[in-house]
């Protein structure tokens, strides 16, 4: 009985992350999987490398998305990072995102400011991504 | 559709109004339409004679070599920063209502496009004096742009305590990365779309910044500063060329985009009688190896010493700067202050999805500074300024799109071969004095 339960929770967990993301849930508690960030990875490189950089390091004019990145969405609502990069990105063409490809991103720039990696894959659903808060990561940038 | 090509005729003489702005859609083309507008102002024909008279006083004729007019080094090879920024038109002209966001009063105050330097404190007096209708003591700015740093100070003359919370500070906003002109009217609004008071708004406006930004000269590294300004042209008066950009149908209201240079509103007339005006160079007094030119004198504003003045300004008051980002409206909610004046300029697009707000590109050339020089000029449609903090390079009308050249363009990445074009025309202008 014992077996079957862990069995039915490792089948159904991934599922529940990405459809509605508990209370508690924060960006430390993998919300996305690496395969999701390596489609945000080829995203990034083609629509955003040009102005915020290979390594994400931004520029004078152009902002980073790591380090100081987190401190400016930290505490908010993974819904508005997503919803931000859905209507104002690239900056040079607005829009043009889908929502998978919005948080494919997401899960790329998580995966480059270090926060950890789950099973199941970062969901487009609003109200999901509304019950994921923002938190700095555990492990600092090398 | 395309339509005919239009012709760009040159000035048949005269003497009027010639601001250096980017809303002029040749080198001297639209002068003849400035001039004439300026002299509409003074009252058609009896008015011109008047205008004239006021300013009979003979020019100093400058020489090169001998009044000491110092050619610009204009060379690729002297390019050392190339600046892009995005300017918020709205065609209703700048967002300067109020609303309520929970228990916050917000002033919005941004949409300026390419008159923000320009307007800014008139539009912050606008701004600071709807938000004092609550009686607040203490209010919120967001933004640093040039925007914002004149909406905190403006705030603090009026006795208020105010923090700024902006993501960026100056220099590091779309502000610094402008041509700084005085060009009040430049892409402001369309003529159409524009409320019927506009026109009065922007003119209390324009002046009001005018007179502020008077009291700024004479400073310590000149924050603001003047020079005479030369259209020049290889065309001699009333020759004309084909205008290269062909224009398109419809207009703002069928395409939600304009299509014509003449849907932009142009107030500058409403203010000629503080502006300086300008004098067509006669063939003795024409210093520059072309057929014809007109000089005038125009405001610009050096940014490094005006951004340390304002800054210095407003930290010297008391005020406070706070480094925040805000993501949506509802978080203005959590500021201690009751009354906000919201500056965010393009950034309102995405902040308070104002999709009426339309990017214009735009983009600078700097050179190494040439203190020598003392005089802006604009030619084939490239301006060139000499700043404190480097010889501005702008490529205002490569193509005879006049307001429309940039129009929806979001692009922030600089285009070196852009300038280097402007460069280039500048150039090939100065090699052919004597050695």
């Amino acid at each position: 009985m014992t077996t079957r339960y862990a069995v039915w929770i490792a089948i159904a967990l991934p599922a529940t992350l990405s459809a509605v993301a508990s209370a508690d849930t924060t960006t430390l508690s993998g919300v996305y999987n690496e395969a999701q960030a390596r489609r945000g990875a080829d995203l990034y490189a083609l629509h955003c490398a040009l102005c915020h950089g290979a390594s994400l390091s931004g520029s004078y004019e152009f902002p980073s998305l790591t380090g100081g990145f987190v401190a400016r969405w930290a505490g908010t609502p993974l819904d508005r990072l997503v919803d931000y990069v859905n209507r104002a990105m690239p900056l040079h063409q607005p829009g043009a995102l889908s929502s998978a490809e919005s948080v494919d991103l997401v899960a790329f720039i998580l995966e480059k400011n270090r926060f950890p990696s789950g099973t199941g894959e970062l969901s487009t659903d609003a109200n999901s991504l509304g019950h994921i808060q923002f938190r700095a990561p555990e492990r600092l940038l090398p | 559709m395309l339509k005919e090509l239009r012709v760009v005729t040159e000035p048949d003489g005269g003497t009027g109004h010639c601001g250096m702005g980017e809303r002029d859609t040749e080198d001297q083309g639209l002068n003849r339409r400035t001039l004439l507008k300026a002299s509409l102002a003074c009252g058609g024909i009896a008015g011109l004679a008047a205008c004239a008279d006021r300013v009979a006083l003979p020019l100093p004729p400058p020489r090169f070599g001998k009044k000491l007019l110092m050619p610009y080094r204009a060379s690729p090879d002297r390019i050392i920063d190339i600046k892009c920024c995005i300017r918020p038109f709205r065609p209703q002209g700048p967002r300067l209502d109020a609303e309520r966001v929970g228990d916050k009063l917000v002033v919005h105050n941004y949409g300026h496009s390419g008159s923000g330097w320009s307007l800014s404190w008139g539009s912050a007096d606008v701004a600071v004096e709807k938000a004092r209708t609550a009686l607040p003591r203490r209010m919120a700015v967001i933004g640093c742009g040039i925007i914002g740093l004149t909406s905190a100070i403006t705030a603090q003359r009026a006795g208020l305590d105010v923090t700024i919370y902006a993501r960026d500070l100056f220099p590091r906003t779309r502000s610094v990365r402008a041509s700084g002109w005085w060009t009040p009217s430049s892409r402001i609004a369309l003529t159409a779309a524009a409320a019927p008071d506009f026109a009065d708004l922007w003119e209390r406006m324009a002046r009001f910044s005018w007179k502020t930004y008077g009291s700024y000269l004479g400073l310590a590294d000149r924050p603001v500063d003047f020079c005479d300004s030369y259209f020049l042209s290889d065309l001699a008066p009333g020759e004309s060329r084909p205008r290269r950009y062909q224009e398109r149908d419809g207009d703002y209201a069928s395409t939600g985009m304009p299509q014509h240079q003449s849907e932009f509103a142009d107030y500058t007339a409403r203010i000629n009688d503080v502006e300086p005006r300008s004098h067509r160079l006669t063939a003795s007094d024409n210093p520059f190896p072309v057929q014809s030119g007109v000089q005038s004198s125009t405001m610009f504003f050096n940014f490094s010493s005006m951004g340390h003045v304002l800054l210095s300004e407003f930290r010297e008051a008391g005020g406070r700067i706070e480094i925040r980002e805000f993501h949506d409206p509802s978080e203005l909610a959590s500021l201690p202050e009751p009354v906000i004046i919201n500056c965010p300029g393009y950034a309102a697009r995405d902040l308070w999805r104002d999709s009426s707000l339309i990017p214009i590109r735009g983009q600078t050339g700097w050179l190494v500074p040439q203190p020598e020089v003392t005089y802006a000029l604009r030619y084939r449609g490239v301006m060139v300024l000499p700043k404190s903090d480097g010889v501005m390079i702008h490529n205002v009308d490569p193509n005879d799109m006049g307001d429309l050249y940039g129009l929806g363009d979001s692009n922030e990445l600089p285009d070196r071969a852009d300038t280097e074009d402007a460069v280039r025309i500048i150039a090939e202008l100065f090699s052919r004095l004597p050695a």
